[in-house]
């Protein structure tokens, strides 16, 4: 991946894409192959280092710490670059003190302002509608500082309003972060839309890659999605659906 | 008169659940970060009373010394406990982990009993023995210190788990294990963290639950009337140990002047019958805890 590219994984249910973040996380080994980042292999390193290294992820279904509020959610993300030990933050010393006031002022002036989540800052994450929770993963995901950030299915059952306002995100913290964006989506308006470069998985084979207007044309891909049918009206419903920005038919 | 009576008797309950209240606080702290109800809480809190006893009686050493030396000693043996036992069960049914609780419990009896023998022993003096007068209510004052040291630590321990993000990132591992692997919180060491902190605090309750009644094999008893507590509280709401271990502690002190010393357990356990029937999730608990 190119670094401070937007990357789309894309292909059929059960191709794998999923599984492809998890071991880039580290939650699954893989069996063949290596995973590098920045020149260094990942092999064996356990899932709280890769986050230090910036390695952050969203989940499909949102994974939030249910019972705390938007605000806690997303300082957590910070943890792994916290430093303040149980009695510096018990007696609060100047250290610990410093650490937060700069902890709270990223996280309030670049993050939930960027996000536009200030309203529900103080809000307990289950009351949040979807879409919000949504929105709060990838705040907290920010917060960890990422180079690398995973984005599985960032629009998953969002109306258009809300697709659009994700979209618009991804893009700004591409530019103002500089930072490099794989995702998973179904969505095949923004996937063609965001996206530099695109690669279609089936079976957990790559059956193609390239820029999104390529692997469009690619006969292969629209086997892969459709089985067997008439490629003619596929391709002219992606283009229609690319458009219109709507979900494109998933087989 | 009968009013100042009354009050010296829930005054002594208070003091009991106070302790009580300290080893649930350990239960639901290790229920809550690793998810396993561990039944071997009262003879945890039993060693930790047997490694002061050996630290103070038996070597000798001054007091100051051997507490710390007692609970540094207990948690790393709750780290050893976490790592050799219990990590292996990760991944299996919540009753085969309960299930190697209740073993544990018997060994580290057994090993008491091999080690100490089961007779009854006394820990060196160290709390005030001057009684404590409330208005005409006398407290004793092992009750009383032993009260008030744990408020101290249960204080604490809920000022760390609001403030540190060590806390925090317990709560975050209670609520999604995944998600807080991902945000970069180690998980294996937040349970290692949570059953030292745990054999710990169990452990301090230990040295003052010995030091009222003295220290014997059957001491891990008192884990009986904690496990009442935090059913009561609900397995995973620190809010409902510390209320639970209270109640409980004024319910056994009433029964134990009014009915006779002989019916606090059974008064203790009509009380857990009666919170299965009506709550089975506890008073603070979240609803949806697994059936053992």
């Amino acid at each position: 991946m190119q670094p401070g590219s937007v990357t789309s994984l894309i292909g059929p249910n059960g191709a794998g894409k999923t599984s492809v973040f998890n071991t880039l996380s580290g939650f699954y080994a893989p069996r063949a192959g290596r995973i590098v980042f920045e020149g260094r292999d990942l092999a064996g390193v356990a899932p709280p280092r890769r986050a230090a290294l910036g390695l952050a992820r969203t989940f499909q279904n949102i994974a939030l710490f249910r019972g705390m509020t938007v605000l806690d959610n997303i300082k957590l993300g910070r943890h792994c670059h916290l430093k303040t030990g149980p009695l510096g933050a018990l007696f609060y010393t100047p250290a610990a003190r410093r650490e937060e006031e700069e902890l709270r002022r990223e996280i309030e002036e670049r993050i939930i302002d960027f996000l536009e989540i200030d309203h529900i800052r103080k809000a307990p994450v289950a009351s949040l509608a979807y879409g919000l929770q949504k929105r709060v993963e990838l705040a907290r995901a920010l917060a960890m500082r990422p180079k690398l950030l995973l984005l599985d299915e960032p629009v998953a059952g969002m109306n258009r309003e809300e697709t659009e306002d994700m979209a618009r995100f991804i893009l700004e913290v591409r530019r103002e972060w500089g930072v490099t964006v794989l995702m998973v989506e179904h969505d095949m308006g923004m996937v063609m839309d965001l996206s530099d470069h695109v690669v279609v998985l089936n079976f957990g084979q790559v059956i193609a890659r390239g820029r999104p207007a390529e692997v469009q044309a690619d006969p292969q891909v629209i086997r892969a999605y459709l089985g067997s049918g008439d490629v003619a009206a596929l391709r002219e419903r992606f283009r229609r659906g690319a458009a219109a920005g709507a979900v494109a038919p998933v087989a | 008169m009968d009013g100042w009576l009354l009050f010296e008797i829930v005054l002594a309950g208070v003091g009991t659940g106070g302790l009580y209240a300290l080893t649930g606080l350990a239960f639901v702290l290790i229920y809550k970060a690793t998810r396993v109800v561990n039944i071997a809480i009262g003879e945890m809190l039993m060693i930790g009373a047997y490694v002061f006893f050996a630290f103070a009686a038996g070597m000798g050493l001054p007091i100051w010394l051997a507490i710390p030396a007692a609970l540094a000693v207990s948690a790393a043996f709750g780290a050893l406990v976490e790592r050799t036992v219990i990590r292996p069960m990760l991944g299996e049914s919540p009753i085969s982990s309960f299930m190697v609780t209740v073993g544990l419990g018997s060994v580290l009896v057994g090993l008491v009993e091999l080690v100490w023998t089961a007779d009854q022993q006394r820990l060196p003096e160290f709390l005030p023995t001057k009684h404590i007068a409330i208005g005409e209510a006398l407290v004793s004052p092992k009750i009383f210190h032993g009260f008030w040291i744990a408020v101290l630590l249960i204080v604490t321990v809920l000022l760390i788990f609001r403030f540190w993000r060590g806390g925090v990132a317990l709560r975050a591992t209670a609520s999604d294990q995944a998600a807080a692997y991902s945000v970069g919180i180690d998980v294996p060491r937040v349970f290692s963290l949570s059953w030292m902190a745990a054999a710990a605090i169990a452990g301090v309750a230990g040295i003052v639950v010995g030091s009222i009644g003295g220290i014997s094999s059957a001491m891990g008893v008192f884990g009986l009337s904690v496990l009442v507590v935090v059913i009561f509280g609900g397995l995973d709401s620190v809010l409902g140990a510390l209320v639970g271990g209270i109640f409980v502690g004024i319910v056994e002190s009433l029964t134990g002047f009014y009915a006779g010393t002989e019916y606090k357990l059974l008064a203790t356990f009509i009380l857990l019958v009666l919170i299965l029937m009506v709550r089975p999730y506890g008073l603070f608990g979240t609803h949806e805890i697994e059936r053992l």
